[in-house]
Formats: C-alpha cells, structure tokens, sequence
C-alpha cells in the first residue's frame, strides 16, 4: 500500500513537471530611431525665446565668459549659469533657439547658431538677454549630433533629423538563434562628438571674449568671429558688436570641425587632420600648414607650442570614418609651418580635452575623466582617474575644471592638481 | 538570498547531526561520506513565439546535456546534505550549477529499491560563456527538486535514477561603445524537465 503510494505520488509530481516545463527567453532592446523633419524657415526664426531657467536634458558645448557659464542644449538653446561660486552654480535663465549648439560671447554680446542662421544677443542683464540681430542663410547644412541638416534657400524650409531611444521586450526563441531579432535593430549608432568635445582656449587670447572648447565651431579673435562649417570658414566682423556683419568665406577642405585660436595661430581640427592657419591679420587668415592623420575624431588644444590632439575610433561612425586607433597625439608646432608628430599614447575612447600649466585634462567618455601630469609633453603621467560618470567635454580656466557628460556639468577644483576636489553638480533631468 | 538561507539551514543541521554523534568528526565524516554522480537530459520546450518579427514561429522541443556530482555527509540513515557541482549544456549557453543539496531517502532496507527525493539549491555561474566585446553575461538563481529510486548493486553502491524539475535563470547585457548605439538584454529563464540516471557510493 505505502508502496503503491510513493509510486502514484512520484508520478503526479513527474506529471507536473512535465506540465509547466517552458522555457522563456525575453529580450528588451533599446535603441535610436532617427525620424526626418522639415522646418519652415520661419518657424525656425520665430522660435527663439528668452525663458525661466530649466532643468538640463541634453546638454551639449559649454563655454565661459567671466562669472558666467553658458551651456548649450543641443539643437534646443542655451543655458545661462551663474558660476561666481562654482560650489553652487545658479541658473539663471534659458534661450530657447531651434538649431543652436555653437556659442561665443565678446564684451555683452553673445553669438549663437541657429540652423543657416547666427544670431546675436545682448546679455548685458543675463536675466534678460534681448536679440538684437541675425544674419541669415549663412550656414548652409551641417552636421549636429552626428545627424546632418540642409537649409533650401529657394524652398526656405530646413530639413533635420530628430531621434528617439525606442525600448521593445519580446519573447525570442531560447535555443534557435535565428529568431532573434538583433540584425533588424544594429545600425543606429552615430556620434555626440560634434555636439560636446571641448578643451580650453588659453583666457584672454581674445580681448573681450569668453573661453570655449577645443571642439568649438565659433571662435573670436580681436573683432572678428570665425565660424567654420564643414568645409568653410566664414568671417564675420564684430565692429559693431550688435551687429555682425557677413565679411568672407574661406574654402577649406573637407571635413572641418573645429577651431582652437592660439597665438596668432588659428588650429584647425578635421577629420583627416590638423590645419595650422597664420592670423596674424585677423580679416585674412592664411593656410600655413597641415598634419594628417588617420580619419579620426580629433579635438586640438595647444600650451607651450605644444599641440595635444586626440583620436577616437569608437562612437564616430558617420562623421570622422571608421579610424582604427584611440590615441593622444603630441605634436610640436614651434614651427607653425612644419609641425611634427612626437609622442602617441594610447587611450580608451577619447573625447575632449583641455590644458592648463601642464596638467592636462582629458574626457574619455563612458570611461569618464583622466587627468595627467604633462609638465613633460614627452612623458605624460596618469595622476587620476574618475570612472563613474560619462565625460565628454573640459574647460580648465582658473583652478576650476568645467566638465560636461551625459550626466549633466561637473566643477572640480584642480588647485592641487594630483587630487581633483569635486566642487558641485549640475545633474540632467531624464538621464538616459 | 534563499539560497544562502537555505545553506545555512543545512549547516545547523549537519552541526546538530554531528554534535549528537559522539564520534571523531574526522572518522564520522569518512564513515558517513556519500557520492552521488549522474549524468542526464533537461528536457523543455517552448511552444509559439510571438513577436513582431517572427508571429506564431512553433519551437522545437529542447533536450540539453546535464551532468552533476554530488558529496554530501549522511546524519542519519534518511538524510544526507551538501553541494552539488555540474555542467548543463544549454544551447545558447553554459551553465555550472553550484548548489546546497540534500537528499532524503525512504526505507531502511538498503538491499531493496528503496525511494529518495532530493533538492538542489544554487546559483548558476556562466563562467563557461565567452563574452563578446562589451557583453556581461549574469547567472541567477538554479533549483533542482526531484524524485528517484537507489537500485542497490552487488559492489555496496547504489544505481540511480531520477526525474525532476530544474529551473535555470541567466541574463546576459550586450552593451555598446556608441552613444547612440543599441542595447540588448536577454533575460533567459529555463524550466526543464531533469532525466538522470548516476551511481551513488
């Protein structure tokens, strides 16, 4: 009977199991889907807008002029920080911009992209900042954010591209590989570089002008803004602050990206290198010289007639080529007309970076921020490593590192440099 | 969590086991040391799947390769405890099981047939899985109840055969360089029928 008991048990638990034995496999992707959208030119100009301060949401280059502290959200306008104590940085107000990721500022003047067009603010009360001017249809496309835009000047209508992060579950086979849907959804990835890789301009370079990255467009030496699009640079004469005036467009190359002014030089980054220009007359930049590289992303920044340029293989897909290094280039330009290739380290994914005294600041993306001891340019040390936040963009100005990420605007006092003493958080609202 | 809980239950109780025998712990665990080593079939299946690539696709049923071997201490002649260490060869992964297990046997005539149930409780590890670039693959929880008969041999050893239930959850995350690349998290979990057959001494 006890027997015949055990026997019938062991086989309703064998029935049971048999029952609920399935296996389930979900698989949740989150991916980019890029949508196509066109803009009426004056939908666009009617957009801009001074508003209450904002929460950050994706912010883009930064750039610095006195107390205050302009950060850029991509493709959406600007925000203006109060950063008189960098312990505890205030916004102040937001400008609302269809297009903007560029900024310079020169006395109370500020200049920004918007799209084609650059437009020119009075910030005399940052409260309040007035436009007081735009010059139109100067920019013709460009590439934001690794996604391109084109203006139709016949048309007047801007075609963009907008993108989305897309989240799907679904259940996949567990063992027939073949019904997983991975192949459908790759392809996706291209690059924040054009909207935030930064370093630092020596301060005071330009009278009057405010510090911006190593990756920024806009650049203002004397009365002069130099703005470079993807194979130009165009001039624009600041005489009249307020009003900007369309003065000349010099022809390039391919693939421009950037614009570092250092002495009477103009360093210029593109895809396939490094471009010396002599400024010695700001209204007639003259091409002096050229490095190249392999096709990388490559921020610039100078000190000491030394150039530190870095080239990044990940995350660059559809804008600077599909490079096989990520490395730190230091390349003597004593003689601007013959510079020369003198060290490479190598690095994780770089992004900007910025010099000051010879420490040297380097974002490494989601590898987060390095900083090395560069007295020797030939013989740069690793004094720290800051691994938990994404790093992208740094402006060391006065023992205070700016650094911009995903995460949204870090400050650092570097006044000992070997230990970076972490002075306050701007955080992004939905980080994704 | 449970797990742990669990090994600690087992261990109170292999103490008190111990501590009432007023043997030599070194003589009463050579004494009273039991194998138990089985090699078998995880048997699933996985019906439709439906998703908005593949609507309706009918899987295959699924058999995967076990092997497990167990080393547990007997406290009295119906329980033995302490950990099992396999191998299940799942097709897109592989997973070593390391697990608290006990096993209770029914009747004290040892030259009959005589009935256990036995329960294995673990984490399983991946460290079988090559990773791609970028890839973190994740063991999770592992259990292993079942039901199967000692079949005694002329030698003094058992033959055994048992069926039960194991259930095996991993993850795996592929992650990307880009920053607007694409992520991909699996989330396996697997409840298969266990089919063993082994030898116990």
């Amino acid at each position: 009977m006890k027997r015949l008991l055990q026997i019938a048990l062991s086989l309703s638990v064998l029935a049971g199991i048999t029952m609920s034995c399935n296996d389930k496999c979900t698989q949740t992707i989150k991916s980019w889907q890029s949508r196509s959208a066109v803009y009426a030119a004056t939908q666009v100009r009617a957009g801009v807008e001074a508003q209450a301060p904002k929460d950050l949401e994706s912010p883009g280059k930064i750039y610095i002029k006195g107390n205050y502290l302009f950060i850029n959200e991509v493709k959406k306008g600007f925000h203006i920080i109060d950063n008189s104590n960098p312990a505890v940085p205030k916004k102040i107000s937001f400008v609302r911009i269809p297009g903007n990721v560029d900024i310079a500022v020169l006395g109370n003047t500020l200049y920004a992209d918007s799209y084609m067009d650059i437009l020119a603010f009075d910030i005399t009360d940052p409260k309040a900042p007035k436009q007081v001017s735009r010059v139109e249809a100067v920019f013709p496309s460009g590439i934001i954010d690794g996604l391109w835009w084109s203006y139709n000047a016949n048309t007047k209508q801007v075609f963009d591209t907008d993108r989305q992060l897309v989240t799907t579950t679904q259940e996949i086979s567990c063992e027939n590989a073949s019904t997983t849907t991975t192949n459908n959804w790759w392809g996706g990835g291209v690059a924040f570089d054009s909207k935030a890789v930064g370093a630092t301009a020596a301060p005071g370079s330009s009278t009057g002008a405010g510090t911006g990255g190593s990756m920024a467009r806009f650049t203002i030496v004397d009365k002069n803004l130099y703005a470079v699009s993807q194979s130009d640079m165009i001039l624009f004469g600041l005489e009249s602050p307020q009003n900007p005036k369309f003065k000349k467009n010099i022809s390039m190359g391919f693939g421009i990206e950037t614009i570092f002014p250092y002495k009477d030089k103009l360093f210029i980054g593109t895809t396939t290198g490094m471009q010396i220009w002599d400024n010695v007359n700001p209204e007639k930049p003259t091409f002096l010289s050229r490095i190249d590289h392999f096709r990388a992303c490559d921020p610039v920044v100078v000190e000491n007639d030394v150039a530190y340029v870095t080239l990044r293989s990940t995350d660059n897909w559809g804008r600077c080529g599909a490079a096989q290094t990520n490395q730190l280039d230091v390349i003597d330009v004593r003689v601007p007309a013959f510079p020369v290739l003198r060290k490479t380290y190598p690095m994780q994914s770089p992004y900007g970076l910025g010099i000051d005294k010879g420490r040297l600041f380097l974002c490494e993306g989601k590898g987060g921020l390095k900083t090395f001891n560069a007295n020797d340019p030939m013989d740069i040390k690793l004094t720290q490593h800051f691994k938990d936040m994404n790093a992208y963009d740094v402006i060391p100005i006065s023992k205070n590192l700016m650094m911009i990420g995903r995460d949204g605007l870090y400050q650092y006092d570097y006044s000992n440099p070997d230990n970076l003493k972490l002075l306050s958080i701007i955080p992004v609202k939905n980080n994704l | 969590m449970k797990n742990k809980f669990t090994l600690l239950l087992l261990l109170m109780m292999g103490y008190t086991g111990i501590a009432q025998d007023k043997k030599p712990l070194g003589k009463f665990l050579r004494e009273n040391y039991v194998n138990q080593t089985e090699i078998g079939f995880l048997l699933g299946r996985q019906g439709q799947i439906n998703n908005q690539n593949w609507v309706g696709v009918q899987q295959k049923g699924y058999q995967s390769l076990t092997a497990q071997t167990f080393n547990g201490i007997k406290l009295n002649p119906h329980l033995i405890v302490g950990a099992t260490v396999g191998v299940d060869w799942y097709q897109t992964f592989q997973v070593v099981p390391i697990m608290a297990g006990v096993r209770s046997i029914l009747g004290s005539n040892k030259d009959k047939t005589r009935m256990y149930f036995g329960m294995d409780v673990g984490k399983g590890f991946v460290w079988l899985n090559d990773e791609a670039n970028l890839q973190t693959i994740k063991g999770g929880l592992t259990f292993n109840p079942s039901v199967g008969l000692l079949i005694p041999m002329k030698s003094g050893s058992s033959l055994t055969l048992s069926a039960g239930y194991k259930y095996t959850s991993l993850s795996s995350f592929q992650d990307t360089d880009f920053v607007y690349g694409t992520t991909i998290l699996r989330e396996d979990i697997y409840k298969r029928m266990s089919i063993r057959l082994g030898v116990s001494f």
